[in-house]
């Protein structure tokens, strides 16, 4: 259905960036050491700009198309469609496509065996191919196909390093949430098309009683895929785990694809069912409030961002789920803000995730080590990561005026509107408590990220190798570096000017209020950019005026030391002490527990040795999943049983099937 | 040609004395009130200029270990509670509305804390860092109860800009002095907490065992110092404000008087607020570290209780 030019040529542009892809992974699978890592880079760049390219072509069109006509999948032909929707999130795709493809080639240069440099070429291809091609399938069927490389792609990524048993670990737990969420969309697109007799993805409607069912199992598919809990356990395992540059695709858009699913079905669908709305609010909350807790409680680095996460996916899921409620209460403008909420979220959330992930990959490139523990006064040696972490840190706790300030304001809004809309009581006195706690969520993320920049960037260093830290391999910022510069300024001019950004929504939005009369620009009414000017002039003239710029002359001296001489950096505060406070107040949730053993003779006066460990047991991995891993161990042991190695017993199974087969054939 | 008000000027010229002048001088009242509690005569009533005038001619010294983040944090909490005073409902009267909104508000206020707590983290002192621990521990207790009050009475006016939701023609909260009466005393019992004030903090000590406050400001000096005190002083002057525009509505004698008494009423309220802050410190005892979440808790129940009233006012 290619009715104009510029359709077309949208269509054409993202087949190219999929072709382009493609042939990059033809090459260095040909090629091998001969390919020059900065041309396949190159490849990774300009089908990310494509798809950047056709994504700006058809903002505010539909677009259906078949450009693999000669592919089909059995049952139906893998129809592609651009809508409305999925724009956005290609654009996002492209942005930090782009942003990989920057940073790859000092990564794969310091990567110093051939195996693995194949590796990281190959996977991201597919990777990249495989998510393009999730946003653009228009059935069911090629979704799932295209969801299926993705998965398996990522699952290839997240075992990179796969010598070390921790990476092992996290492919591992990766591949069994892919297969479990793989398994419930499977079931629930099944249950669509027996409802429907169709596999296109637009032409299933979840307003009829019978789609209930189908919008549970969608909603437990991708709540673990997205890392909500209880099914988040898989996700500090896996997001710390892919190579660097992909860290940042990984952590920006795995978890978001999933939340795209959920809104293209049961938002677009048009979901109609109050029981799916309350489990969405309830369990977006508890992630919330679990991410943000053990975030906080963690000391690496990369996987206090992936508990982060897990606190985000809450906070869009509980938009999700009052977007749903108002569909059901008729509270249009409601379910506009909410709406408007969760997609704006989704995609601020994937934006400044990768960037953060970019600045840790770039940490742990100069440490060598994400223990925040061993990190510390890196400020002064890396200026340009600490920047983009810092403006990463601002923006993830939704301080104006970053881009996540914004999309959080319309999250406090919509809970704060429902509570004087015409909706139950209960809905209305659980809105105002959803404010309260979104505040302490908020609370929580500012203690675990001043902690994150704080306790890596500023004080001393804590170790040798973070004394000697190095920013860059070459002279100037490489591409890590100017990655994150490019992810930074798109968060900062995001959040400057979000009405622009919201009229740019707007489309993607009707598409899912069914509302054609939404107006972005509307939705946030502070000047943020406005604000942000002002309070860069005073601040700008309050330190050349009041502090006296640089013209002043500053002494430098030592950290006041209260006269002891100088401090040993084991004075300072460290990640798990800044955090102990908070840890003691939630001690019950944490299972923190904390031992002290003083010894020598008179041990009170004059101790000899103190020693004082803290444990923190992962409550849910040990009281949930662990029985349930035993079961599953104990059950295939006991299945061995069955398994005798006498071919006498073995011709017994088979003839008993077929017993039972004619018996089902017979009767059914 | 733009018009020239001369009564817009007077109003907008008096507003920004006010809150350029005002906060030393809350300071010195608290100051002033608990030394005669204490049988002292007390420093003058305007010490607090005299120290920030000394501080400003003083040569600054700062750590070596520092980033650019501990000099620009002074600059950026001074010109952040600057704007805070041009935005937050902390006196009835305000020359323009600029849209207050209540998110926004609370937001900024976490931005100054952002910035507070990673230059306290700056020079790696031990100080610094369990100062800053404490903060943000304070911050995550306080915080929920602020936002309830405030969304409470937001949600009784249906709308978060707080400048509308203040105003003293606002009809549908015209009679609700038991709502503003308890969210004005929530916010006041917060404010202590976010203040640094006697039950969570003493501002007079600096005993490490005890300071929050304190302990993440020791590094700074001279002007840096000056900047940092007198933006603590204008939060004390936005945060006492706003829980005194509460009690104010919570009076219907204010609802029908004139511009004038009003705006006087709200600066005298302020002070009357920041002397029984004195009376407070001096009667009370600093609470053991570990018993402060039990006085939040009093804070959160009286925001919990808005959150009741603004539900029932709001009945269908």
């Amino acid at each position: 259905m290619i009715n104009d030019p510029t359709t077309l040529s949208a269509a054409n542009l993202f087949t190219s960036a999929s072709a382009i892809w493609l042939a990059g992974l033809v090459i260095i699978a040909v090629g091998r050491e001969r390919v020059k890592s900065n041309f396949l880079a190159f490849l990774m760049l300009a089908g990310a700009l494509l798809t950047l390219g056709g994504a700006a072509l058809s903002w505010n069109q539909s677009i259906e198309y078949n450009q693999l006509q000669y592919i089909s999948f059995g049952l139906v032909p893998a129809d592609s469609i651009v809508d409305s929707l999925s724009v956005p999130f290609l654009g996002l795709l492209g942005i930090l496509a782009s942003a990989a493809a920057v940073a790859s080639p000092c990564h794969v240069d310091s990567l110093n065996s051939q195996g693995k440099k194949g590796h990281y070429w190959k996977l991201t291809f597919i990777f990249l191919i495989g998510l393009q091609q999730v946003l653009l399938a228009a059935n069911g069927i090629a979704f799932l196909v295209f969801w299926e490389i993705m998965s398996l792609s990522s699952a290839g990524l997240v075992a990179a390093d796969h010598v070390r048993h921790r990476a092992q670990r996290a492919a591992f737990a990766y591949l069994t949430a892919t297969r479990i969420s793989t398994a419930f969309i499977t079931a629930a697109f099944l249950w669509m098309h027996q409802n429907t007799g169709s596999w296109s993805l637009s032409s299933w409607h979840f307003g009829t009683e019978q789609s209930i069912v189908a919008a549970a199992l969608l909603l437990i598919a991708v709540c673990t895929k997205a890392g909500v809990w209880p099914m988040h356990v898989w996700l500090p395992l896996a997001y710390p785990e892919p190579p660097g540059p992909t860290s940042a695709v990984f952590s920006g858009l795995v978890g978001n694809i999933s939340i795209y699913l959920l809104m293209r079905m049961l938002l677009a669908g048009e979901c109609h069912h109050l029981g799916i709305a309350y489990a969405a609010i309830a369990l977006g909350t508890i992630s919330a409030l679990w991410g943000v807790l053990f975030a906080l409680m963690e000391r690496d680095l990369k996987k206090l961002l992936a508990y982060s996460t897990v606190e985000n996916m809450g906070i869009i899921l509980t938009a999700i789920g009052v977007a749903i409620l108002a569909h059901c209460h008729n509270l249009d403008t409601i379910a506009t803000l909410a709406c408007a909420a969760a997609l704006f979220h989704t995609l601020n959330h994937g934006l400044v995730k990768a960037l953060l992930f970019l600045g840790a990959a770039s940490v742990e490139r100069a440490v060598h080590t994400r223990d925040l523990s061993a990190l510390g006064g890196l400020a002064k040696n890396m200026p340009w990561t600490m920047l983009c972490f810092f403006i990463g840190s601002l923006s993830i706790c939704a301080m104006p005026p970053m881009n996540c300030f914004a999309s959080k304001w319309l999250v406090y809004q919509t809970f704060f509107q429902l509570s004087f809309a015409n909706a139950p009581i209960l809905e209305r006195a659980m809105s105002l408590a959803m404010v309260g706690i979104l505040a302490f969520v908020g609370a929580l993320s500012l203690a675990c990220f001043t902690k994150a920049v704080g306790i890596a960037f500023l004080g001393r260093p804590r170790s040798n190798a973070a004394a000697k830290a190095k920013e860059s391999t070459t002279s100037g910022p490489d591409g890590l570096i100017l990655a994150q510069v490019i992810l930074a300024i798109a968060c900062v001019m995001i959040g400057t000017s979000v009405p622009i950004a919201l009229d740019g929504l707007a489309p993607a939005l009707r598409h899912l209020t069914h509302d054609q009369f939404v107006i972005g620009s509307t939705l946030f009414p502070i000047p943020q950019g406005q604000l942000a000017l002002v309070g860069g002039i005073l601040v700008s003239s309050i330190y050349l005026f009041v502090l006296g710029g640089r013209s002043v002359d500053v002494k430098s001296y030592i950290t006041w030391d209260c006269g002891f001489g100088p401090l040993s950096t084991r004075a300072e505060e460290t990640g798990s002490s800044f955090s102990h406070p908070i840890g003691r107040i939630f001690s019950q949730i944490l299972q923190l527990k904390v031992t002290t053993e003083i010894s020598g003779k008179d041990r009170r006066h004059f101790p000899e040795s103190v020693r004082v460990e803290t444990f923190m047991t992962p409550i849910l991995e040990t009281k949930l999943y662990r029985p349930i891993m035993g079961l599953f161990d104990w059950l295939s042991a006991s299945l061995v049983r069955l398994q005798t190695g006498s071919i006498h017993i073995h011709l017994l199974y088979v003839f008993l099937t077929m017993l039972l087969l004619v018996f089902l054939g017979t009767n059914i | 040609m733009i018009a020239i008000n001369t009564e817009a000027i007077l109003e907008t010229l008096a507003f920004v004395a006010t809150f350029l002048l005002l906060p030393p001088l809350l300071v010195g009242i608290i100051r002033k009130t608990k030394a005669r509690f204490q049988n002292r005569i007390g420093a003058p009533l305007l010490q607090p200029y005299f120290d920030l005038m000394k501080l400003m001619s003083k040569g600054e010294t700062i750590s070596k270990h520092t980033s650019w983040i501990f000099r620009s944090t002074a600059a950026i909490n001074a010109s952040l509670l600057i704007i805070l005073a041009f935005l937050a409902p902390w006196t009835s009267l305000r020359p323009f509305n600029l849209g207050a909104d209540l998110f926004l508000v609370i937001y900024l206020l976490a931005l100054t804390r952002f910035f507070t707590v990673l230059s306290a983290l700056d020079a790696g002192s031990a100080f610094g860092g369990f100062g800053a621990s404490r903060e943000v521990t304070l911050a995550l207790l306080v915080e929920p109860a602020v936002i309830l009050c405030l969304a409470a009475i937001g949600s009784v006016s249906q709308t978060s800009d707080l400048g509308i939701a203040f105003s003293f023609n606002n009809v549908s909260l015209i009679n609700q002095p038991g709502l503003w009466f308890i969210a004005g005393c929530g916010l006041f019992l917060a404010s202590l907490v976010e203040l640094s004030r006697m039950p969570a903090d003493d501002p007079t000590t600096h005993l490490e065992l005890t300071m929050v406050h304190e302990a993440m400001i020791l590094e700074n000096s001279a002007a840096n110092l000056a900047l940092v005190e007198y933006s603590h002083f204008l939060k004390i002057l936005i945060l006492l404000g706003i829980s005194s525009q509460c009690l104010l509505h919570a009076i219907p004698f204010f609802w029908h008087t004139s511009q004038l008494i009003l705006a006087l009423a709200s600066i005298l309220s302020i002070m009357i607020l920041a002397a029984s802050i004195a009376i407070i410190e001096s009667v009370a005892v600093k609470l053991r570290w570990t018993k402060l979440p039990e006085f939040i808790a009093y804070s959160v129940a009286m925001s919990i209780f808005c959150v009741f009233i603004a539900l029932s006012k709001n009945l269908n």
